[in-house]
Parts: C-alpha cells; sequence; structure tokens
C-alpha cells in the first residue's frame, strides 16, 4: 500500500474498524514512513481527545423548565383568531340565554299565584326532557336546586357558571357532612390509616351530634398534601385542559382549578386520581351520567 | 404528562450534550435542548416506529440545533461576541483529575467544532462524540451511505487542521 492509501484508513484504523490483516499492513508501512507515522499520530490524539470530551450536564432545572414551556405552549395553542372566534360564540350563547330565560318571566308570577307557578316550573322541566344537552347540571345539583320553591333563575345561573363536578382537594380527612352539599367527590391524600381512623371518627361523630366537625379532623403529614400542580397533570394526562385557576380567600378553600376532561377519558381520569389519592364515593362519582362532548370540573384544594 | 417527564429525565444528558456541542455554549444548548424537547412533546404522535426512539430524538435534536445554528440572529451574535462565546472549560468541568493541559486541548477541540461548517459539524459530533454508526447517521441526517463517509472525512480533516492552527 502506498502513503496515499494508508493515510485515507489511518482514522478507520484508529477507530477500529479496519481487518486485522490491514492493520498489521498499515502500522508495517507506518513503522517504514515517518510522514504517515507523524500523520497517524496527530489522527490518534485528536481522536482520543474528541472521545475525551467530557459529559456536560444540563442545569438541575432544567426538567421543571421543559415541562413549564410545554404547559405554556399548550395554551398558546388557541391563537388569537381561534380565542376570539370562541368569544364571539360565548357571547351568542349568553345573549341566547338572556333572552330565553327572560321570555317565561314576562308574566310576573305572584307568589299567591301557586298555578302559575306550578305550569312555569312544568314549562322549564318539559324543555329539560326535550333538550337534555343543554342541561348539564350534575344530579346532586339539580336534586338540590329542584327541591326548592323558587329557584329556576339560579339553576339558570349555575347552569351557566358552575361545573358539573365538584372535587375537594383535602390535606386531611374531612367529615362528609361539612361538604357533601358542595362537593360530588372528595379526593384525600392520607394513608390508609388515617382514612380508618377517619372513617370511626365518622361513626362517633353519629352519635355526638353535637359535636364541631372541626374537632374530628385527623392531622396529616404536610407532605401528603395533593399539590395543585399534581392535579394539573392528571387533567393534562386526561386530554383536559386548565380553563382558570385562582386563589380563594374562603376561610376552607385555598384555591380552585377549574377544568375540562373530555368525556370519554373522565373514567380515566378519576381511576387514575382513585390510584394515586383515595377518592371519598368513588365509584358514585365515577359512574355518572356525563354529557356527549366533555365534563366541567371545579377542584377545591381545602387549607 | 408524567411520562414526558421520565422521557425528559432519560434523554436530557443526550440531548443536552449534542446542543451544547452544536452550539458550543451552555445558555444556547439550553435553549435548544429545550426546542428539542418541546417539539418531541408536540410531534410524539407523528413517531411512526419506522427507526427507533432514540434515533427519532436525535433527528429533532440536530434539526433544532440546525436551524437554531444557522439563524440570522445566532450568526450575528457569533461574529459581534465571538470570543466570549468561546468554551470556557471551567464551566462545566470540575474535576481536578482534568488536568489543564486536557481542558486546553478540550477547549480548542471545542473551538475548532464551533468553526466548521454545519454538515461537516453533524457528522463530527454524531460519529466521533457520540459514537454512532454509520447506519445510524445515514437515518439522522438523511443522508446516503457514500455522502456519509466523505463527509466525515472531509470534517475530520478540515478539524485537523482547525486544530493545528488553532495551536499555533
Amino acid at each position: 500500500m502506498n502513503c496515499e492509501k494508508i493515510r485515507s484508513l489511518i482514522y478507520d484504523c484508529v477507530e477500529g474498524s479496519v481487518p486485522e490483516e490491514q492493520k498489521k499492513q498499515i502500522h508495517q508501512h507506518l513503522e517504514k514512513c515517518a510522514a504517515c507515522y507523524s500523520e497517524y499520530k496527530q489522527i490518534e490524539e485528536l481522536m482520543g481527545i474528541i472521545k475525551g470530551l467530557h459529559e456536560v450536564h444540563p442545569p438541575d432545572h432544567f426538567v421543571e423548565s421543559v415541562l413549564q414551556k410545554v404547559i405554556e405552549k399548550k395554551y398558546q395553542k388557541t391563537g388569537p383568531v381561534i380565542l376570539l372566534g370562541r368569544i364571539a360564540v360565548a357571547q351568542i350563547i349568553v345573549l341566547v340565554m338572556i333572552v330565553l330565560f327572560k321570555q317565561p318571566q314576562q308574566p310576573p308570577i305572584s307568589p299567591l299565584n301557586e298555578g302559575n307557578r306550578t305550569s312555569l316550573k312544568e314549562t322549564v322541566q318539559k324543555e329539560q326532557v326535550s333538550k337534555p344537552e343543554e342541561i348539564r347540571v350534575h344530579p346532586e345539583f339539580s336534586k338540590k336546586q329542584m327541591s326548592g320553591q323558587d329557584n329556576l333563575n339560579f339553576l339558570t345561573i349555575r347552569k351557566e357558571q358552575e361545573p358539573e363536578i365538584v372535587l375537594q382537594l383535602a390535606s386531611r380527612p374531612v367529615i362528609m357532612k361539612e361538604t357533601e352539599e358542595k362537593a360530588a367527590g372528595i379526593i384525600f391524600s392520607a394513608p390508609a390509616s388515617e382514612m380508618r381512623k377517619q372513617r370511626e371518627k365518622e361513626v362517633s361523630m353519629d352519635k355526638i351530634q353535637n359535636s364541631k366537625p372541626e374537632e374530628s379532623r385527623v392531622p396529616v403529614p404536610s407532605e401528603s398534601i395533593p399539590q395543585s400542580t399534581e392535579i394539573t397533570g392528571h387533567i393534562l394526562n386526561a386530554n383536559g385542559r386548565i380553563l382558570s385557576e385562582k386563589t380563594m380567600e374562603d376561610t376552607k378553600i385555598s384555591r380552585v382549578v377549574f377544568a375540562e376532561i373530555p368525556a370519554h377519558s373522565y373514567k380515566n381520569f378519576i381511576d387514575d386520581l382513585n390510584e394515586k389519592f383515595q377518592v371519598k364515593n368513588y365509584s358514585e362519582i365515577r359512574d355518572i351520567s356525563i354529557p356527549e362532548t366533555s365534563i366541567r370540573i371545579r377542584i377545591e384544594i381545602l387549607k | 404528562m408524567y411520562a414526558f417527564e421520565v422521557l425528559v429525565r432519560r434523554y436530557q444528558n443526550m440531548v443536552y450534550n449534542i446542543c451544547f456541542r452544536f452550539t458550543g455554549e451552555a445558555h444556547e444548548a439550553f435553549d435548544c435542548a429545550q426546542d428539542t424537547f418541546i417539539k418531541v412533546y408536540q410531534n410524539i404522535k407523528s413517531f411512526k416506529h419506522l427507526s427507533s426512539f432514540k434515533t427519532w430524538i436525535y433527528r429533532v435534536t440536530v434539526n433544532i440545533c440546525k436551524n437554531r445554528v444557522l439563524s440570522r440572529q445566532y450568526r450575528m451574535r457569533k461574529s459581534a461576541y465571538g470570543s466570549e462565546l468561546t468554551v470556557n472549560v471551567e464551566d462545566y468541568s470540575n474535576s481536578p483529575a482534568v488536568s489543564y493541559e486536557k481542558k486546553r486541548l478540550q477547549e480548542l477541540v471545542q473551538c475548532a467544532i464551533d468553526k466548521l461548517p454545519f454538515d461537516h459539524k453533524q457528522v463530527i459530533i454524531l460519529r466521533d462524540i457520540q459514537q454512532l454508526s454509520y447506519e445510524e447517521i445515514e437515518k439522522i441526517t438523511g443522508l446516503s451511505s457514500g455522502t456519509v463517509k466523505s463527509k466525515i472525512a472531509r470534517a475530520r480533516n478540515r478539524l485537523k487542521e482547525l486544530l493545528r492552527n488553532l495551536k499555533k
């Protein structure tokens, strides 16, 4: 082999990717040729340095930063045109609703005129039957609201503004009676042992009528408190989206997350939550009748 | 999102290293690596299992780095702050075992890699730093087998020349 051929094979030889026979020939040539030997040594050194380039490491906050960016980008997906379109549609719906629900109020209802009141209730109930897809009220809500005396407007407002499902995220077991009127489900992060204690407490609570609910709260370690970011992760996992999130100045609720979950992934979402936390009345929440497209959820993170 | 977090944790070092070698600067590498994972998240459904997932991530990373390195802003920054953007090995190595001379050589090699044109740079990074096979490089770059081999040979010679000049 001549010098040109040898030099074309030096890199492969250094890499160790030439056959043994060829390698012998190259080394025999290098012993005789000083120029090729010098070239070989330079390349060997260069490859050694390149291979020796040590690994660099991303900063510690890299993963968190990426996840944060991904979430931001996800929300930015709805561009300004789509967003304006949605706002316009929402405005139209609100206008239509105002017009629709103003009409039955045209003849003023006298509190003494029970006949009129009954017929109005029946009209609205008939409307609900004929347009079931528009009534997206959780059974708990509708039961409670329909049992009221004069809450037809209230029902409308709730339909517009309130989500179907309210989940409360508790840092400790919460007495069901304390919240059952508000929440469809309560998610606990407390360990199973705490839950047992809690159930025992609840039984004793039934016996002692005058006890205050706060007294029966069982303290749990702070690390078991589910973070709102964890819940956010579950929502995104279920292809859901966060509609808004706000801090409350309520005495019991510290934070509220409004979200929307596609109907098809709702059950998986509840299953996920139940695996990670402990969802009280899990099967009831899981098997509620849900709208065709998506379900709105309000998650109240209790103090 | 949890699955994605696991993915980021698994590949962050690999992606960040490639980005660092392409850009030669920690801040740029951070941005490129971040953009890579965003791209992966957005296009995960388009991954067709025609290649391995690792190869696919390599391809996304190389494309992101290519766009960054060839962008006008990047080149302007490089020409304006060229000397400041060269690698300071002290920034990313605290190992006392790495001798000063070795560090200096590594710095020179990174400077030389920085000066290579993109197509030479990519084959050097993939072949000599990441130690990928020719077949993997073909899949990542979309180049033919012959082109990959000839580009690697030319890139190595160019790198050797650049290093010789830098050492003077």
